[in-house]
C-alpha cells in the first residue's frame, strides 16, 4: 500500500518513487505476450497505456512512498490574495500556475477571488483594466510563463498608459533542475517579468513564501499609489506546489491605508491666487477623476471660478451637459484663457498647440501671450524612458507633482479663502456668459447629428441616439470609448455619473474593447447596471473570445457593433498616402477593409453562447433590437446587435 | 452690347450643357470608390471630414479645394477629373435635407 507522506518537499522524490513503482510492476509482466505487443507499439501521444503503466495502475501496489501535500505553498498564496479583498482572477489556464489555480478553486472556494476563464492572456489583462475603471480597485490576471506573458504584453501596456492597476501574476520555473521536459524549458525564463518591466510599475520574483507574502501586499500597495499602474509578480511553480514548510509562520503582511500625494500649502496659495485673479481660467482633465470624488471636486472648483472644463474623456471627469463643459469647444476656450490648469492630462502639448499640415510643420502655440500653464499630475512622480507615453514637453509655468483628485479639495478651500466680493461679482458675470453659450452648443450638436439621420449604412449619431432613447430610463454604464463614432454619446447624452463613462484604450492598442467591456460589466453587475459597449469591428476581431467569457460567467453586457466593415482610420490614412503620392486612391481598401466575406457578428456571438442579431442596415430596425438587448441585459445575459454603420 | 449678349447667351448654353452632362449616379459611385465617403459619410453628412450635403459648395469652390485643400483633407491632384468632381457635386446636390431637429424626438431628449 502506498503511504501518503505529507510535508515532503520536492517533486524529484515523487518522480523517483513513481518510476521505481512502475519499474517494479513492469518487471512482473516482462515476457508475457501482451506485454510484448505493448512494447512493440510506438511510444506516442494518445495510444493505449504501455505494459509498464498498466502494471503500475492495475497490478499489486508497490510499497513506495507517494508524495501528496495537504498544504501546498499556493494555499498560503491564496490566503494572502484573499486578505487583499481581490474579487476576481482572470486567466487562461496555465501549467506554470496550476497549483495556484487549484488552490484558488478548492482551498479558496473560488470566491474572492473567483476564477474568470479567459480565452487569451491579452483578454485577461484587458478585462482587469476595464474592471478597475468601474470597481476602483485592482483584480488579478494570471499569465503562463513566457508565452502567456508575450500574449498579454500589449494589454499590460494599455493598462500602464491608462493608469489602471492590474496585479499580474506570472508562472515560471526558475530552477532548471525542476523542469521536466522541453516545454518547461521553452516556457521558462531566467527573468520572466523582464518582458513587462518597461511598462509595469514594479515586479518581483519571490523565492520563498514569506517573500511572496510581502511582495504580493507590496505589489497591491504600489499599484494603488498614484501614479496608478500595473505590477507583476512571478509565482515560481515549485514554490506553489511544495508543501508549506513546517517552520513557516504563515504571516500575512498588512495592507496599509493608502494616501495620495497632494500639493504643498505654499504652492496651493500661489495657484489659488492665479485662479482667483484670472479673467478666463480653464481646466483640462484627462484622468483627473479617479473616483466619483474627483468628479465632484472638479465640478466644485469649476463652479466656484465659473471656469470652463475641457474633459478629454479618459475617464468621466465632468458632466456632459454642464454649462461649463467645453470639451467640444476646446479650441476657443484654450485660445482665450489666461490660466490653464491641466489635471492629470495625457497630452497637454497637443491641447496648447496646433500641429499644422505635414510632419515637418512647426507646431504653433494657440494660447494667448502670457497665459500661465499649470500642471497637476502624479505622473511627475514617476516615469520610465523606453516607451514614450509621457508625451511632448509642455512648457508649463508651474508643475505640481501631486495627485489631482487628492489636491483639488485643498485648492478649493484656498480659492474660497482668497475670493473677495469684487472677484465674486466678476466670476458671476463670467458664469452668465457660459450659461448662455451652452444651449447653443448643444443645439448645434443636435443639428449636426441630424444629417444622415435616415442613411444606410446607419449614421453613428442615429445609432447613438437610438440607444440613448432607451437607456436614459435605465441605470447605464458605457464601457468603451466613443472616439470612432465621433463621440456622439459624450456630445448628446446626459452623462453625469462617474461610472457612466470609463474612457478607452490607454495605449491605443487594439484588442481592448471586448474584454475590457466584460471586465467593466463584471464590476457593474452587482449594482444592477446595464453595461453597454459600442464596439468597433476591427478591435472586436482581436479578442472575440471575450464574448464567450461573458456568456460563461453570465455577465450582463449589451454589445452593439459599430460595423463599418473596415479599419476605417487606416482606409483614410492609406488614402492620404495615395493622394500625397499622386496615385490612385480607389485601391486603398486593400489590406484595410473587412469585406469579402462580411463578418457575421451575430452568428459569431451565437456560436459562443451569446444571443445576437443583425446585421442591421435600416435605422428603423434599431429600436426593437435595442429593446431586446436591454431586456437580455436585465435578465443578466450578454447580447450582441450587429449594426452596419458609416465609417464614423 | 449685342456681342455681350451673344457671349452671355453662349455661356448660358454651355453652362446648361455642362449641367446636363453631370451624372449624379456616377457621382455617387465615384464618391464611394474614391473613398470620399470614408471621411464625409456616404450621403455627405460629415464624419471625420466636413459635411458636404445637403447644399454642397459651389462647383468652382469644390474643384479648387479638392486640388488644394487647406484643412485636414489630402490633396486629390489627379485621382478625379473636373468632370468627376462635377458629377460628385451633382450627387451631393440630390441628397435631401434631413428632418428638422424639432421633428426628431430622439434628438430632443
Amino acid at each position: 500500500m502506498a503511504k501518503s507522506k505529507n510535508l515532503t518537499p520536492g517533486r524529484r522524490g515523487f518522480l523517483k518513487g513513481a518510476a521505481a513503482g512502475a519499474a517494479a510492476g513492469a518487471a512482473a509482466l516482462v515476457g508475457t505476450p501482451a506485454a510484448k505487443a505493448q512494447e512493440a507499439a510506438p511510444a506516442r501521444g494518445a495510444l493505449p497505456p504501455g505494459a509498464a503503466q498498466r502494471a503500475a495502475e492495475t497490478g499489486p501496489p508497490a510499497a513506495v512512498s507517494v508524495e501528496t501535500t495537504n498544504r501546498p505553498g499556493s494555499d498560503y498564496m491564496v490566503d494572502v490574495i484573499k486578505s487583499l479583498g481581490i474579487e476576481y482572477y482572470a486567466a487562461n489556464p496555465s501549467s506554470t500556475l496550476k497549483s495556484l489555480h487549484e488552490s484558488l478553486i478548492n482551498h479558496g472556494g473560488n470566491s474572492s477571488p473567483e476564477f474568470i476563464t479567459c480565452t487569451h492572456e491579452e483578454a485577461s489583462v484587458a478585462l482587469a483594466n476595464g474592471y478597475f475603471k468601474i470597481a476602483g480597485k485592482p483584480m488579478m490576471a494570471g499569465l503562463h510563463g513566457t508565452v502567456g506573458s508575450q500574449h498579454a504584453s500589449m494589454a499590460v501596456y494599455n493598462a500602464y498608459c491608462d493608469q489602471a492597476p492590474v496585479i499580474v501574476v506570472m508562472g515560471n520555473i526558475l530552477d532548471a533542475g525542476q523542469r521536466r521536459g522541453y516545454v518547461d524549458w521553452l516556457h521558462s525564463s531566467q527573468d520572466v517579468a523582464a518582458i513587462l518591466r518597461e511598462y509595469t510599475k514594479w515586479d518581483d520574483s519571490p523565492v520563498s513564501l514569506s517573500h511572496f507574502g510581502e511582495s504580493m501586499v507590496r505589489a497591491y500597495k504600489m499599484s494603488m499609489t498614484p501614479p496608478l499602474m500595473p505590477v507583476a509578480l512571478v509565482c515560481d511553480e515549485p514554490l506553489q506546489e511544495r508543501a508549506i514548510p513546517a517552520e513557516f509562520d504563515g504571516r500575512i503582511p498588512k495592507l496599509p491605508a493608502i494616501s495620495h500625494p497632494t500639493a504643498d500649502p505654499a504652492t496651493l496659495t500661489t495657484l489659488a491666487k492665479m485662479l482667483v485673479n484670472a479673467e478666463s481660467p480653464i481646466f483640462v482633465a484627462s484622468r483627473c477623476a479617479r473616483t466619483p470624488a474627483g468628479l465632484k471636486s472638479l465640478i466644485e472648483i469649476a463652479e466656484l471660478l465659473q471656469a470652463p472644463v475641457i474633459d478629454q474623456h479618459f475617464r468621466m471627469n465632468f458632466p456632459s451637459r454642464h454649462p461649463l463643459n467645453y470639451s467640444f469647444r476646446a479650441r476657443g476656450a484654450v485660445t482665450s484663457a489666461d490660466v490653464i490648469v491641466g489635471c492629470e492630462v495625457q497630452d497637454f502639448y497637443a491641447v496648447l498647440h496646433a500641429y499644422g499640415r505635414g510632419r515637418d510643420a512647426n507646431p504653433r502655440a494657440i494660447t494667448k501671450p502670457g497665459a500661465k500653464i499649470v500642471t497637476i499630475s502624479a505622473n511627475d512622480l514617476f516615469t520610465k524612458s523606453v516607451y514614450q507615453n509621457f508625451q511632448r514637453f509642455e512648457d508649463a509655468d508651474m508643475a505640481i507633482a501631486a495627485d489631482a483628485e487628492a489636491t483639488l479639495p485643498f485648492l478649493i478651500e484656498e480659492v474660497k479663502r482668497q475670493l473677495t466680493g469684487d472677484r465674486k461679482r466678476a466670476i458671476e458675470a463670467r458664469g452668465a456668459k457660459h450659461a448662455e453659450a451652452a444651449p447653443k452648443a448643444l443645439a448645434q450638436a443636435r443639428l449636426e447629428a441630424s444629417y444622415g439621420w435616415d442613411s444606410s449604412p446607419i449614421s453613428t449619431s442615429r445609432l447613438s441616439m437610438e440607444l440613448y432613447g432607451q437607456l436614459k430610463n435605465e441605470d447605464w454604464s458605457l464601457v468603451n470609448d466613443t472616439v470612432f463614432l465621433q463621440n456622439w454619446p459624450l456630445r448628446l447624452w446626459d452623462v453625469n455619473k462617474h461610472y457612466q463613462f470609463i474612457g478607452g484604450r490607454g495605449g491605443e492598442g487594439l484588442g481592448y474593447g471586448p474584454p475590457a467591456a466584460v471586465g467593466a460589466a463584471l464590476a457593474n453587475k452587482k449594482f444592477g447596471r446595464i453595461s453597454v459597449n459600442i464596439q468597433g469591428d476591427g478591435d472586436f476581431m482581436y479578442c472575440p473570445g471575450a464574448l464567450w467569457t461573458a456568456a460563461h460567467h453570465k455577465v450582463p453586457l449589451l454589445t452593439v457593433m459599430h460595423n463599418n466593415r473596415a479599419y476605417n482610420q487606416e482606409v483614410m490614412l492609406v488614402g492620404r498616402m495615395a493622394s500625397e503620392h499622386n496615385r490612385p486612391v480607389d485601391r486603398c481598401g486593400i489590406g484595410t477593409t473587412l469585406t469579402e466575406p462580411n463578418i457575421q457578428y451575430a452568428k459569431l456571438a451565437q456560436g459562443m453562447g451569446v444571443e445576437g442579431e443583425g446585421p442591421i442596415t435600416d435605422p428603423k430596425d434599431l429600436a426593437p433590437a435595442i429593446a431586446r438587448g436591454i431586456a437580455a441585459a436585465k435578465r443578466g445575459e450578454p447580447y450582441l446587435i450587429d449594426v452596419v454603420t458609416q465609417g464614423r | 452690347m449685342k456681342s455681350v449678349l451673344k457671349f452671355t447667351l453662349l455661356g448660358m448654353i454651355l453652362g446648361a450643357a455642362a449641367a446636363q452632362a453631370q451624372n449624379p449616379a456616377n457621382g455617387k459611385t465615384l464618391f464611394i470608390k474614391q473613398q470620399c465617403a470614408r471621411c464625409h459619410g456616404t450621403d455627405g453628412q460629415g464624419g471625420a471630414g466636413a459635411r458636404l450635403a445637403p447644399n454642397p459648395p459651389a462647383l468652382a469652390v469644390m474643384q479648387k479645394y479638392v486640388r488644394n485643400p487647406t484643412g485636414g483633407m489630402p490633396p486629390y491632384t489627379n485621382q478625379v477629373s473636373d468632370a468627376d468632381i462635377a458629377d460628385i457635386r451633382a450627387y451631393l446636390a440630390t441628397v435631401p435635407a434631413p428632418p428638422a431637429v424639432k421633428d426628431i424626438p430622439l434628438l430632443n431628449q
